[in-house]
């Protein structure tokens, strides 16, 4: 019981369950940047989430494959994010509200296809193989930093390369230029003679394979499907989008955060054995309390 | 650059009900189609169920008229703060936690207080909790910028964690197996109309409330402020009139609104708080405020048409199995049709939280 | 040889119907800089928004190099060579210059990434090409004024455009700025490029133009070269009437005690160090009318918002009547304003004077709503009433409860107009660019109507940028340099427009206008030395 050994076990598992925690909200606010960086936030964040995640794991375990349900995830979250995109852009919708209707939609499409294709509306388990791990045994076991930082899934350290992909690709590619031109002022994208709305779909699409990923993550996880899957990540995402400052280290610095708050809280659950209901308020008020400060600090700044 | 000509705001209507009326049908027909035979009810009586019945008998349409309620009261409140440019996304719990609200204060007086009191102070109590959670988004926004659509909806989930905590536990009924509060007694609830359905007085608060609400819009110097503040912040500065104190009071209005939903809900004939009773309410009133198309006398129809929906698809779920979540698909629908090209109600939220910036069409 | 050739071309803009161009026709040679002037409001920005794709036409013909063409967006005009500068530019502020400059036609390295130093190294060569001497590294929003313009420009030639439209390219340049940017016209020109630009600045035209073309109300009056025609003749041809006359030659009230009493007012500026307004002090009395000028950027913008109520100075103190409070308590002098002691009409009245959704007498009646709301309900015959006394009055074409944003922008203006001078005389009123966007006609009433408010007693505090309308009106002028005043006119003054352009540039300028120092970057407030001088 003595607190500085515990503190020497804790610190690292802290960190260890933080990097992971953090892969589903990685893989929703990155890919969430590339549309806000086009100059349309995307609010169907959490609808796309559970989409992905229901059609992921469901054909994951009729597949048996890992991939297959990765990729299918990423397939209904992109095509979902494309209807949002034509429903705003060709049909001239308000953003927001068709935003809110995909994630209405979202929840009663996956209750009743849960319910046609598995029978029931609650939690769905499948089968699938197991995630294999991204490092060699060897790293596991270096003292501290092998499980803090080597023992993660592929699943997890995927995460962590789409962040750093998604950062090269704004930063320095022809796409990336083009998009955050596009956000900037898209009618002079329109009068250079680039078609701003071609890039504002295809970020839609990629916030869509974003998302996709992060319910899949979050359904494997468990290896199962349960409704509001999403628990609040989708608009936890936005908060991120909005304090990394459209940069895309610094929303997946904002992520880490709030994942990092998530661990502690499981963490302290057992220590305090704060009623489990209330827990469930936690990463919200850590979100809320963020996105505070982050307005407080834009304000300061004189805007 | 110049699109098709915008359609009118009836033809966007027309086109909403329809859509959400075709969809409805598809499903319907899919479902037919698909299904294991032998359990399964024909097209036609499925059809027959989702819009015939609920009208048939005083029940059903008592029920129907009881739903719509809390929709017209929520969907006012969403109205209110669409005239002012703020998108309140915490309806959810602002409903939820004001029914709480509602219940604790009742339960606490309910020894010594006549039934009107009980009424009166249960209402306040729900508008009281809504205002506080619309109205700290509402600041927020009016001081400090931040996107009132998030804070409300953060701030709305941690009250309905909190509220499902306190349900669940200290407040938990010792003689009841599901999660619910105490029973308030029933001898102070509110009268109730149609029986046996559970239809009650709130109905005429509610219309009362829409015509109040209409009549200040237009007539009051509160509503004509309001409005500007609305159409034109910068206008509205010239003018002289406060914009962040509107800002902030129309959120908390429309809290309040909500929280009002929440308690009469539970003081009327449903006597207490089950845990989860209210979900999916929050968002039903922004249908409803999106169906309206920025008329306080749209509401009440608009209201009711979403009623109906919930209701068809309550009723096929007995017959057929379909899970009644059918009823958020149809408004989802809805949802999307209506705000294609940009209409007037929602041409007054481009405000542009984090640099969202919408592709305009012709001058 | 004709470069570009318009042809009856005729554009209305719905709901109001208003015809922005009327049967226009536009001739232009290849290889020469040919203007297009008129008024605000003449449809000489349609009439090239048409030819860049911007707008279509309803009925016309375009000929480009002899041949008839459709061109029906801004990559159809970019195909046959055509490109447009804004006036409002449409640079983008966090990419580099280089970035903005060759948008769209980036290079590209093997990795597939942006090849930067490619890009940095092909626009420097593209600035060098044409005599442009630019930072093509640094982030676009960092530039000066006349450098973003320089990029804009850039831009298009990078697309290879044969002919380049220029939307007032001179309203936000400095002096010295203009002068390169003719110089690089004629560079341009030297090229064989077309260069089309549009103004109101007949000066300008007189100094780069080959050709002119005219247009009023949106029919074109005449294209003429330039060498054959006078300054005079064309601004004759624009305006379309005699010059009026100034109504300055009446018996007037002598000035009265002071209003408003400004010292010391300070407002930072929201860019680049300098203060928007530094330690400005002026008065303004009964029976009397400051103007106050300015070009852009040096202060006129700001001075407005801080009279106007919308931006709280740092320091100061003011005095109104007889009371003395602190400036930046703000909420003093913010009450003053709302309470109708001050009346202020906003420069830009489309954005800041009307809610567009909302009736013309919901509009009409925001401003002085208190007398409309009698215990917070709506006298709604009164004001119903009041409206239409005042659109009779003004002559506005409206009715009372149509949709404010279908009135034309001169009747919007009208009712900005009309909503002030519907109140009750006020201690002072603060007037910004009042005549902009209206009509002879209503121009010369406006006129009137703030002469007789002067004689009736109040103060009024006239900003504008158009000098004819200080000189017509004002009885003291002031002109601002970089936030300060440049020159201060005592009463009964005589101030020439020279005078007020060489202080408008920074010269400092003493009573006795033969002696004339430059712009001296450090020198502190002069205001006192012209006001000390003597008066004669």
């Amino acid at each position: 019981m003595s607190t500085v050994s515990s503190f020497f076990t804790f610190i690292p598992e802290i960190v260890r369950y933080a990097l992971a925690a953090a892969g589903p909200l990685l893989f929703a606010s990155v890919g969430g940047l590339f549309p806000e960086l086009g100059g349309m936030l995307n609010i169907a964040l959490e609808g796309l989430i559970g989409l992905g995640a229901f059609f992921g794991m469901a054909a994951a375990g009729a597949s048996g494959s890992l991939a297959g349900g990765a990729l299918t995830a990423m397939a209904a979250g992109m095509a979902s994010a494309l209807l949002l995109g034509m429903i705003v852009l060709r049909f001239r919708a308000h953003l927001f509200v068709a935003g809110l209707a995909i994630n209405l939609a979202a929840g009663g499409i996956t209750a009743i296809l849960s319910q046609a294709w598995f029978g029931t509306k609650a939690v769905v388990p499948f089968k699938i193989p197991p995630v294999p791990a991204a490092f060699p045994p060897f790293l596991r076991d270096i003292p501290l930093l092998g499980p803090m930082l080597f023992s993660h899934s592929i699943i997890t350290v995927s995460a962590w390369l789409w962040v750093l992909l998604s950062a090269i690709v704004i930063e320095r590619s022809r796409f990336g230029l083009r998009l955050r031109a596009t956000g900037m002022n898209a009618t002079a994208v329109d009068a250079l003679g680039v078609r701003a709305d071609r890039y504002q779909m295809t970020a839609l699409a990629l916030s869509g394979i974003g998302c996709g990923l992060a319910g899949y993550a979050l359904g494997v996880s468990i290896s199962a499907y349960v409704p509001n899957i999403a628990s609040g990540r989708g608009w936890i995402a936005l908060v991120a989008i909005y304090l990394g400052r459209r940069r895309a280290g610094w929303v997946a610095a904002a992520c880490l955060v709030f994942a990092l708050a998530e661990s502690f809280s499981n963490y302290l659950q057992g220590f305090l054995s704060i009623p489990p209901l209330l827990v469930l308020a936690l990463p919200y008020a850590v979100t809320l309390v963020s996105l505070i400060a982050g307005g407080l600090r834009t304000s300061a700044e004189g805007m | 650059m110049t699109g098709a000509k915008p359609l009118s705001s009836l033809s966007r209507t027309l086109f909403a009900l329809l859509a959400a009326v075709l969809l409805a049908l598809i499903i319907l027909a899919l479902s037919a189609i698909s299904a294991p035979s032998g359990r399964q009810a024909g097209f036609f009586e499925m059809a027959s169920h989702f819009f015939i019945t609920p009208f048939s008998n005083p029940y059903f349409f008592g029920n129907l008229l009881a739903d719509s309620v809390p929709l017209m009261i929520a969907g006012l409140g969403i109205l209110i703060a669409f005239n002012s440019r703020n998108f309140n996304l915490g309806g959810e719990g602002q409903i939820y936690s004001g029914a709480l609200a509602a219940v604790v204060v009742v339960l606490a007086i309910q020894e010594h207080a006549s039934p009107v009191a009980v009424w009166i102070l249960g209402a306040c109590a729900g508008l009281a909790t809504g205002a506080v959670l619309g109205g700290l988004a509402g600041i927020l926004k009016a001081v400090w910028r931040i996107s009132e659509m998030i804070s409300s909806f953060l701030l709305s989930a941690i009250a309905i964690a909190v509220t499902d905590f306190l349900v669940a536990g200290p407040l938990q009924d010792p003689n009841s197996n599901f999660q619910t509060t105490r029973e308030i007694a029933p001898r102070l609830l509110l009268p109730g109309i149609l029986q046996p359905s559970k239809l009650d007085v709130s109905l005429f608060a509610a219309i009362l409330l829409i015509a109040a609400a209409g009549f200040a819009g237009k007539r009051s110097r509160i509503g004509f402020e309001l409005r500007i503040c609305g159409e034109n912040e910068e206008f509205a500065r010239y003018c002289g009139i406060r914009v962040p104190a509107y800002q902030a009071g129309a959120m908390a209005v429309s809290g309040a609104m909500h929280g009002l939903a929440g308690a009469l809900l539970v003081i009327g004939l449903q006597g207490r708080l089950i845990r989860g009773f209210s979900g999916g309410l929050g968002w039903s009133a922004i249908t409803v405020a999106l169906l309206a198309q920025n008329s306080e006398a749209g509401i009440i129809p608009a209201a009711l048409f979403i009623a109906f929906l919930k209701s068809g698809s309550d009723q096929i779920m007995i017959g057929s199995g379909l899970p009644s979540e059918i009823a958020a698909l149809l408004q989802a629908a809805i949802m999307l049709v209506i705000t294609m090209q940009t209409i007037p109600l929602v041409r007054r939220m481009k405000n542009k939280p984090a640099g969202a910036v919408q592709k305009r069409g012709s001058p | 040889m004709l470069a570009v050739r318009m042809l009856h071309i005729t554009k209305k803009y719905l709901p109001s119907g208003v015809r922005a161009n009327d049967d226009a026709c536009l001739e232009v040679e290849r290889g020469s800089i040919h203007a297009i002037v008129g008024e605000n409001g003449a449809g000489k920005s349609t009439l090239m928004k048409i030819l860049a794709g911007l707008e279509t036409a309803d009925s016309g013909t375009i000929e480009i190099g002899g041949r008839n063409v459709q061109i029906r967006n801004p990559s159809e005009a970019r195909m046959l060579g055509i490109g447009m500068v804004h006036q409002h530019f449409q640079i983008f502020d966090e990419l580099s210059a280089a970035e903005n400059m060759l948008f769209g036609m980036e290079p590209v390295s093997r990795t597939g990434l942006v090849d930067r130093k490619s890009l940095i190294r092909q626009a420097s060569f593209l600035a060098e090409q044409y005599g442009f001497s630019l930072d093509c590294a640094v982030p676009a929003g960092t530039l000066a004024v006349g450098a973003r313009q320089q990029v804009e420009i850039l831009r298009q030639l990078a697309r290879n455009v044969s002919i380049l439209i220029l939307d007032e390219p001179t309203s936000v340049l400095t002096e010295q700025e203009i002068q390169a940017l003719f110089c690089k016209l004629a560079d341009i020109r030297q090229k064989g490029h077309t260069i089309l630009i549009i103004t109101h600045k007949i000066d300008e035209v007189m100094q780069i133009a080959d050709q002119v073309t005219v247009m009023r109300e949106g029919k074109t009056v005449g294209t003429f070269p330039v060498r054959e025609v006078s300054a005079a003749e064309l601004s004759r041809l624009a305006m379309g009437s005699a010059d009026f006359i100034s109504p300055r030659e009446r018996s007037k009230p002598a000035p009265g005690a002071p209003v408003l009493s400004l010292s010391d007012l300070c407002v930072k500026s929201r860019s680049r160090g300098r203060m928007a307004l530094d330690r400005l002090s002026f008065e303004v009395h009964r029976n009397e009318i400051l103007g106050i000028c300015a070009l852009g950027g040096n202060g006129l913008e700001a001075l407005e918002e801080v009279l106007g109520g919308f931006l709280p100075p740092s320091r100061g103190v003011c005095t109104f009547n007889t009371s003395s409070f602190q400036v930046h308590h703000y909420a003093s002098f913010r009450r003053l304003l709302h309470s109708g002691n001050i009346l202020y009409l906003p420069s830009d009245r489309m954005r800041r004077g009307i809610a567009p959704h909302l009736a013309v007498m919901e509009n009409f009646i925001a401003l002085s709503r208190k007398s409309y709301f009698h215990r917070g309900w709506l006298d709604a015959s009164q004001a119903k009433s009041k409206t239409l006394e005042a659109i009779a009055r003004f002559r506005i074409s409206a009715h009372p409860h149509q949709k404010a944003e279908e009135l034309s922008g001169g009747n919007i203006q009208k009712l900005a107009l009309a909503r002030i001078f519907s109140l009750p005389p006020a201690d002072l009123l603060v007037l910004c660019d009042p005549t902009w966007g209206l009509d002879m006609k209503t121009t010369e009433e406006t006129y009137v109507r703030i002469l007789e408010a002067r004689d009736a007693g109040s103060a009024i505090i006239l900003l504008s940028s158009d000098v004819d309308e200080i000189l017509a009106l004002s009885d003291r002028v002031m002109v601002l340099y970089r936030g300060r005043a440049n020159l201060t006119s005592s009463y009964g003054e005589e101030v020439t427009r020279e005078r007020i352009g060489l202080a408008m540039l920074g010269n400092i300028v003493t009573t006795d206008s033969a002696s004339c120092r430059s712009p001296d970057p450090d020198s502190t407030a002069i205001h006192g030395a012209a006001a000390a001088g003597d008066p004669s």
